[in-house]
């Protein structure tokens, strides 16, 4: 969170919780407690790190009270930097693209992996 | 039935599980066996995206997931968010070797026994069940940490 507000300026709307030692309802009462203060029509952006996580279980309910809303995983800078830069320009959707192809350019090694593309989705 | 795990952890599918017994267990397929994750949409469709590629994956109550477990050929993972739950699995039928508690967090009026399990007295007379049906009882969160025996934490006095 500090090195997106020295990289945008500035960091508001952006709050910060750990899951540890937490269980996945403690860290759920965590993320509504953060929230409270928050109106119902206003989406909320929740960036998690898993996509497996208990984070993730934690935030997903948000979904359901806040239309609008979006869960992202995998979380890296400059997904966040995107969020500060766009947050007040943006609607709820064009915000979630931004943020999703700046997480998705800001992977990459050098040199390059010509056949290390990601496999997504397990058989259900 | 092949089961390669029967893990009781209050998160059910999450970061340990995923990153780490999946890779250290290898299942075919994974049964996660809760009534509340069965009936919600968005929680089934988290897993499923969460689960590594050509790993199967079921989401079903209790009675359901004893079934699924009974008959899958696959080398199975099943994973319980309490004791209780285990408890109703293996009165459904489910026989693993030992049963691993990866994680049950404190909460209100829970009772500390490692720093990675804490239980109610609902939680402790589901558990002493288990070790008089003669179940191995082991507390473990990840692979590569040293699993803990249960039984004397379990029967233990207070």
């Amino acid at each position: 969170m500090r090195t997106a507000e020295l990289v945008v300026g500035h960091s508001e709307g952006l709050e910060a919780l750990s899951n540890s030692g937490l269980s996945t309802a403690a860290l759920a009462e965590q993320v509504d407690a953060l929230l409270a203060g928050e109106t119902a029509d206003r989406p909320v952006m929740l960036f998690v790190d898993l996509l497996g996580g208990s984070c993730a279980q934690a935030c997903i309910e948000q979904l359901t009270r806040r239309s609008g809303s979006r869960l992202f995983t995998g979380v890296n800078l400059p997904m966040i930097i995107a969020f500060l830069q766009y947050r007040d320009t943006m609607n709820a959707d064009e915000l979630a693209a931004g943020i999703l192809m700046r997480g998705h350019r800001g992977i990459a090694a050098f040199p390059e992996v010509p056949s290390a593309e990601p496999e997504r989705q397990g058989r259900t | 039935m092949s089961l390669v795990g029967f893990r009781i952890d209050d998160r059910l599918l999450h970061g340990q599980v995923v990153e780490n017994w999946i890779e250290s267990l290898r299942p075919e397929l994974v049964v996660v066996a809760s009534a509340k994750a069965a009936q919600d949409p968005l929680i089934r469709k988290l897993y499923a995206a969460a689960m590594p590629p050509g790993i199967g994956l079921e989401v079903a109550p209790i009675a359901g997931a004893a079934a699924i477990a009974s008959r899958a050929t696959e080398r199975v993972l099943l994973i319980v968010g309490s004791p209780a739950d285990a408890l109703a699995l293996i009165e459904a039928g489910v026989r693993p070797e030992a049963i691993t508690v990866g994680g049950l967090h404190h909460a209100g009026g829970k009772e500390r026994l490692l720093d990675f399990v804490y239980v109610d007295e609902r939680d402790r007379e589901a558990l002493q069940r288990l070790v008089a049906l003669g179940l191995k009882l082991i507390a473990q969160d990840v692979p590569r940490h040293r699993p803990h025996d249960l039984v004397p934490l379990v029967l233990g006095a207070r």
